[in-house]
């Protein structure tokens, strides 16, 4: 009885005990004179992420970097959320997470730190593209490191164009028009994804509106300005008369092998997709033109939307100017950037944050995608990055508002409801939210 | 009988604590599932309990410190009134409502099947059937998810031959395409728990029933599935709690068809997005709250309206 009563007690204890460790953490402590350590999270692949860390090691005494590896952008948002709330185990930099949460919106869930007196310095030395700071700030303060946008330009099937002796569209109305050539014929002019409102969000910027505006204490939320009507009018357009194909983006293999039939001939894009294209395209590799962005009829500039990112320094950084420093060398640093070659496509990742970004404008535009047109790729994505404009504003509540958003625009794309109806719900929903949270809004 | 109390009664100071010393023994085969139930299913639910009566409350431009406020039953009332979240249990409840008995109605047929087959021929099938229930609930979603899709998938194109345009990710597809899925991988499962209770059943009650005469449809549905009305009960309950928890089968779905499968599709999904895509756990530590009571409910009502003793 006795050694088995032992043994019982004894199997509680290692499994209380093994609980108990499990919940405590491990959180690691400074590690004296050395090297201040950044830890840095990114769920980007390590293949490319390893060489930037080690550039900067191997350049830098005082600081360090360690790289942690997260599964994907959703896992670690819940993560930073936990480390956060039990302030152990807190990184000093978290890979931009646009995706889930833009930097308003973190910083209204009490995630992140004001970097703006660390960033100052920086900000002064103009190290950064105007249009890729409002993505990082809050009213007027910073809670990120500005990682700047992508260019936004759009690339055709010339071949299904010519064939049937279409112009190219330099207006969404020209697009609109092209479109309904196009469709007697089976082809659609573009795709939009179900899951995917960002054709209406990037309308809206370019148009240059903003859903929320400050005013003084207290939010103006406004889904129905005349900038996103005239969004949403030429997106109903698209899907009223039959022009668009909704292919979604989350199955790749089908969507590759789709914009790769000829039967979707208009691509709004950007530099980081290319390579892919060229590697993924089989039956149309060499048809494609790269092209601006079509604009609005009564546009009275060139522009394209350029709402940017930022790599974010989490609540509970013990080493606020020292994440800002390696967060600002990575976006800005010749080096850096260098080291971003991805050997794979032997592009850089696109520079978004400096000024000038044309010593790597080459890199990104893959061999035989334009086929002869390969030439006009250059000049059309940096007067994308020109023409950049950001008035995009963000809400403390919008991680939930675009959530909404995306499903308002399933209902839409569907056909359930219109567009103008989206804009009326998602005001509706905005406000109402702001309010239960007990966030000051200003008119209806 | 004339044996005296005293003369039955052990001596009272060894028996009953030798009883008591095996009783725990036995009883201390189920600590560590005690352990694991405490840890891993009642605090989180007294944590979920008590979160469920917080709430984060901003103030001014919402980028201040927030304050958690104690707000009572708040969170319930909007939890009751959230009409976005009783759709999703109504869409679910009527999907229940028709795959349940669908698959149950399956498993008893095939059970019975094997039951009057000969114990050579129901060995051959009984592991094919069950073979969907063994592979991972997430490896049979991806593989009928690319079975159905109309851009790769092989039964759109099969279907187009015939004539018949199906997209199995439409609106009015979609619940067709996972009860299909569900049937695929509960059937096995449900048909050899219903199948083994047939077994137990002793033969001699058929072989009189046969003897007056009766069909072998008549002995089925008089006499076998009478006698394993407890094992339908039990595996219709299990299916209950499965179905309105449904989470992993319309997660994958909405990763192809995310027009159709909206993030609150299911209770579980709106109670994920709420707590996972927008940070706010008091919310849905109280949807999930809810939720638990429904299925609850639900589960009791139905076990007690059926769990009668069998009538033979």
């Amino acid at each position: 009885m006795q050694p088995a009563r032992i043994t019982l007690a004894s199997a509680v204890a290692v499994t209380l005990s093994l609980l108990a460790t499990a919940c405590g953490g491990g959180a690691e402590g400074d590690q004296g004179d050395g090297p201040v350590v950044i830890e840095m999270w990114s769920w980007n692949e390590e293949r490319t992420m390893q060489p930037i860390v080690d550039e900067f090691n191997a350049t830098h005494d005082d600081i360090q970097i360690r790289l942690v590896k997260q599964v994907d952008i959703t896992s670690a948002a819940a993560n930073l959320r936990n480390a956060v709330a039990s302030g152990e185990g807190v990184p000093c930099l978290v890979q931009s997470m646009t995706g889930v949460g833009e930097v308003p919106a973190l910083t209204a869930e009490g995630l992140l730190i004001d970097v703006t007196d660390a960033l100052q310095p920086y900000l002064d030395d103009g190290v950064f593209n105007e249009a890729a700071l409002p993505g990082a700030q809050v009213g007027d303060r910073y809670y990120g490191v500005p990682t700047g946008f992508n260019p936004s330009f759009m690339m055709i099937n010339r071949a299904v164009y010519d064939e049937y002796g279409i112009e190219v569209p330099t207006t969404w109305d020209e697009l609109i028009a092209a479109g309904e050539e196009l469709r007697p014929h089976g082809i659609y002019v573009m795709n939009l994804a179900g899951e995917d409102p960002s054709t209406l969000v990037n309308l809206v910027q370019q148009a240059g509106g903003s859903w929320y505006e400050i005013e003084g204490d207290a939010w103006r939320v406004d889904f129905l300005s005349e900038e996103s009507r005239k969004a949403a009018d030429i997106v109903q357009q698209l899907i009223d008369k039959n022009l668009v194909a909704h292919q979604t983006y989350l199955d790749r293999p089908a969507l590759i092998e789709y914009f790769d039939s000829g039967q979707m001939v208009s691509l709004p894009t950007s530099t980081w997709q290319l390579t892919k294209y060229e590697i993924d395209f089989r039956n149309t590799i060499g048809d494609w033109q790269p092209m601006d962005l079509p604009q609005f009829s009564d546009a009275g500039e060139f522009v394209t939307p350029a709402h940017g990112g930022a790599e974010i320094v989490p609540d509970g950084c013990e080493h606020v100017e020292e994440a800002v420093e390696v967060s600002v060398w990575k976006a800005t640093n010749e080096e850096a950037i260098n080291a971003t070659l991805d050997p794979e496509t032997g592009a850089y990742a696109w520079p978004g944050a400096v000024p000038d970004p044309s010593p790597w404008v080459d890199s990104a535009v893959p061999e035989r995608l334009f086929g002869e047109r390969r030439g006009e790729a250059r000049d059309v994505i940096l007067r994308a990055v020109q023409a950049g404009r950001d008035p995009w504003v963000v809400g403390p509540n919008y991680t939930g508002v675009f959530a909404e958003l995306q499903d308002q625009w399933a209902n839409a794309v569907n056909g359930e409801i219109t567009m103008v109806e989206l804009l009326e719900r998602m005001q509706d929903f905005t406000v109402e939210d702001l309010r239960s949270k007990n966030i000051n809004v200003v008119g209806s | 009988m004339a044996v005296s109390v005293d003369q039955r009664k052990p001596p009272a100071s060894r028996l009953p604590r030798w009883h008591r010393l095996v009783a725990l023994k036995g009883a201390s085969f189920t600590l560590p599932f005690f352990l694991g139930f405490v840890v891993f299913t009642v605090v989180p639910l007294v944590m979920a309990l008590r979160e469920s009566f917080y709430r984060e409350q901003s103030s001014g431009l919402g980028f201040g410190e927030k304050t958690v406020e104690f707000v009572g039953l708040d969170n319930f009332i909007e939890g009751f009134g959230d009409g976005r979240f009783w759709a999703s249990m109504l869409r679910v409840a009527l999907f229940a409502l028709v795959c349940i008995p669908a698959i149950q109605i399956l498993s008893v047929l095939l059970a019975l099947l094997l039951d009057s087959a000969t114990q050579r021929v129901a060995n051959v099938f009984r592991l094919p059937l069950l073979i969907p229930y063994m592979i991972p609930g997430i490896v049979a979603t991806l593989i009928w998810v690319y079975v159905y899709s109309p851009d790769v998938g092989p039964l759109t194109p099969m279907f187009d031959v015939v004539g018949i345009d199906a997209n199995f990710y439409s609106g009015e597809m979609i619940w067709v395409s996972i009860g299909n899925l569900m049937a695929w991988g509960a059937i096995g499962f449900n048909m050899l728990i219903i199948y083994a209770s047939l077994r137990s059943v002793p033969r001699e009650i058929y072989d009189s029933a046969y003897v007056d005469g009766a069909s072998e449809w008549r002995v089925a549905w008089s006499i076998k599935i009478p006698m394993v009305r407890r094992t339908l009960v039990l595996t219709t309950v299990l299916a209950i709690i499965g179905t309105l928890q449904i989470f992993s089968d319309p997660v994958l779905f909405r990763s192809m068809t995310p027009e159709t499968v909206t993030r609150d599709f299911t209770p579980i999904m709106a109670i994920y997005d709420w707590a996972f895509a927008q940070g706010e756990f008091n919310y849905a530590a109280t949807l999930s709250i809810i939720l638990a009571l429904v299925v609850g409910s639900v589960s009791a009502l139905f076990y007690r309206l059926t769990n009668k003793a069998p009538t033979s």
